[in-house]
């Protein structure tokens, strides 16, 4: 069991992509660190792409998954210790002060992420099912899309968890672990992004900002698949600019498998290429946009024609320009970016844009080409964000990398001045600012009150066990869940929607489920025929005797003929279909 | 020639300076105004203190 989560770790967050790079840079031509970044990176879209191509076609099953990944593995290595043998460029790693503030950070989002059970403003509800149902189903189950919304999505990010499943079992620490381990890629990134650009000290600076950004602490410790994407289509932009630096056409090759993988992870992610050709036209390097798609759109596009096919909507569930904020509407823009409140309490920049952010865009020498492309990279995020996305926090986050260096521009030249008063100011606003910040990570975001208790009171900031926290943030949705697994697991649930969605075993929900609401004798065998047993209803207002949004014929009738109620508790019931 | 371009080059540090101190008020300002509007429109202050509370 050790063994197996150890190798299912190592080898879905390191090996191939250390491999790979070993084939690809030469001893000494890379940093070690980018060596680092490149393993992680890779590793993941190897495996997760080789993931989506079992699952569109043969299916994943253990033995399957074990062969290939076996095989690639032996290949790999008669490739290195034919070519190259093993080595790694020595990172050298150097404590500075400035480093404790993103390391505390980092710490609490693991912490986190990784204590703390779902909670209701965790995207895990969402995104976990999809992962499961994989793992369930050994292949992504496509008949099924049309009726599960969370199954629609691109997989990139879920078949990388259903991984870890068909390994050790189904354990949703596996999908949990993801946000904080992209959040500390992202700060190398960043690191190595600004070094590149500007200095080390700037880059040292740049972490420690980009750590302070209260949207991206959010996404380091809940499972949404913005950050994730956010870093690896940047590491394609990363790479695109090393090649335009370095020369080679393999970097533009590699950008290109990037690019198309974070595409598969979340549609937002083409972005990036409008950022990769926009560099590389102005750097009148035409060939090489020719070898970067080559190499993105093979990538991405069995997942767009698939949804094209099924959704007649390429980039379904997505609406381009149906929820796009209007630019003439600065205030809800500027409220996302600044307050954000999709995910628990207002914010999103937080402080740290209106000062150093500021400071930095007026310091801003549009005579230097680094400062240059930092704001061409700006604009444009910023107008696709605009115009593709919507008013909310976390559709900015690929700004915030490049944002933490114009932070760093900002700090810098006021913490060089020449006058103490500014220096001693600018410490000041910085330690308002890390306060901030660090108040957010150290309550974090799973502490909230669940949808349907309200208010759970703030226990202890010590991991709660299990079964405490559950109870506490469902309740009689806990006592509910578990009362069906009591229950023949093969009957399936008609539920209304819950926050515990990802616990439920294979569920239909009332807007997908083949109800008729013209006949409820028709709508009873149309459930029968498709496996369900048992009509869940979790809410507190329909259960206060209001009216309930989602009324259907089927929630008029619970007290009728057709169903025989065998659980109640408070605002949770189960009825079974006779 | 040396005399001018040491004056100039104090003329530019002293400007610099200059608006380095204009820099960090507009960063002050910022800043207050940044917690004044939280504090303003953020119910989920009320919510935070609360907790913090044990309320």
């Amino acid at each position: 069991m050790v063994l197996s989560t150890i190798f299912s770790l190592v080898f879905a967050y390191f090996l191939p992509g250390y491999l790979s790079s070993l084939l690809l840079f030469k001893k000494g031509e890379i940093t070690g660190l980018f060596r680092l970044l490149f393993s992680f990176s890779f590793s993941i879209a190897i495996t997760s792409s080789m993931m989506l191509a079992l699952g569109q076609t043969i299916g994943f099953s253990p033995p399957v998954l074990l062969n290939v990944s076996l095989l690639i593995l032996l290949l790999l290595i008669v490739a290195v210790v034919k070519k190259t043998g093993f080595f790694f460029e020595a990172i050298k790693p150097k404590f500075k002060l400035i480093y404790l503030i993103p390391i505390i950070i980092v710490l609490l989002s693991f912490y986190h992420a990784l204590a703390f059970p779902e909670s209701s403003w965790d995207a895990l509800y969402y995104h976990g099912p999809a992962g499961k149902a994989f793992y369930e189903a050994n292949s992504i189950p496509f008949e099924k899309l049309i009726y599960n919304s969370q199954l629609q999505l691109p997989a990139g990010a879920h078949v990388f968890y259903t991984w870890f499943y068909e390994f050790n079992g189904f354990n949703d620490a596996f999908a949990r672990l993801m946000s904080p381990m992209f959040f500390l890629a992202s700060l190398v990134l960043v690191y190595l992004f600004a070094n590149r650009l500007f200095d080390k000290k700037i880059a040292e600076y740049s972490v420690l900002f980009f750590s302070l950004v209260p949207i991206v602490i959010a996404n380091s410790m809940v499972m949404y698949t913005d950050l994730i994407a956010v870093f690896l289509g940047l590491f394609s932009v990363y790479l695109a600019y090393l090649g335009v630096k370095e020369g080679g056409m393999k970097y533009f090759a590699l950008a290109g498998i990037m690019g198309g993988f974070a595409t598969l992870v979340k549609t937002p992610a083409f972005l990036f290429p409008l950022i990769i050709v926009a560099l590389l036209l102005y750097e009148k390097k035409f060939k090489e946009i020719l070898v970067y798609l080559c190499f993105f759109i093979p990538m991405t596009a069995l997942w767009y024609l698939r949804s094209l096919l099924l959704f007649s909507n390429p980039f379904y569930p997505f609406n381009i320009g149906k929820t796009a904020v209007s630019p003439l509407d600065p205030i809800t823009f500027i409220k996302a970016l600044l307050f954000d409140s999709k995910i628990t309490y207002s914010y999103g920049a937080g402080p740290l844009l209106l000062t150093f952010g500021l400071i930095g865009f007026l310091s801003l020498k549009l005579r230097q080409k680094a400062n240059r492309m930092l704001l061409a990279y700006l604009a444009i995020s910023f107008l696709v964000v605009l115009a593709l996305y919507r008013a909310d926090g976390r559709a900015y986050i690929p700004l915030y990398p490049a944002l933490a260096i114009v932070c760093a521009l900002g700090y810098s030249r006021l913490k060089d001045s020449l006058s103490r008063h500014v220096r001693i100011i600018s410490a000041a606003v910085l330690t308002i600012i890390i306060l901030f910040s660090l108040a957010f990570a150290v309550i974090g975001f799973k502490m909230q009150e669940s949808y349907y208790d309200t208010p759970v009171k703030l226990v202890a900031p010590l991991p709660m066990g299990y079964e405490q926290a559950m109870t506490l943030r469902f309740g009689a949705v806990w006592d509910l869940w578990k009362f069906l697994q009591t229950t023949d697991p093969s009957d399936k649930i008609l539920s209304t929607d819950t926050r515990m969605y990802y616990y439920w075993r294979f569920t239909y929900g009332f807007d997908t489920a083949p109800i008729d609401n013209a006949s409820l004798a028709n709508s009873i065998d149309n459930l029968k025929a498709a496996g369900v047993k048992y009509v869940v209803v979790v809410n507190r207002v329909y259960h206060e005797g209001q009216e309930y949004a989602g009324d259907n014929i089927i929630l008029e009738n619970l007290n009728g003929t057709y169903f025989e109620k065998v659980f109640e508790k408070d605002y949770a019931s189960a009825y079974r279909i006779r | 020639m040396a005399r001018t371009l040491r004056r100039s080059s104090k003329k530019t540090t002293l400007q610099r300076t200059e608006s380095d101190k204009l820099l960090a008020l507009l960063a002050i300002v910022m800043l207050a105004a940044y917690f004044s509007i939280l504090i303003l429109s953020w119910s989920g202050l009320q919510i935070l203190i609360k907790r913090i509370l044990g309320l």
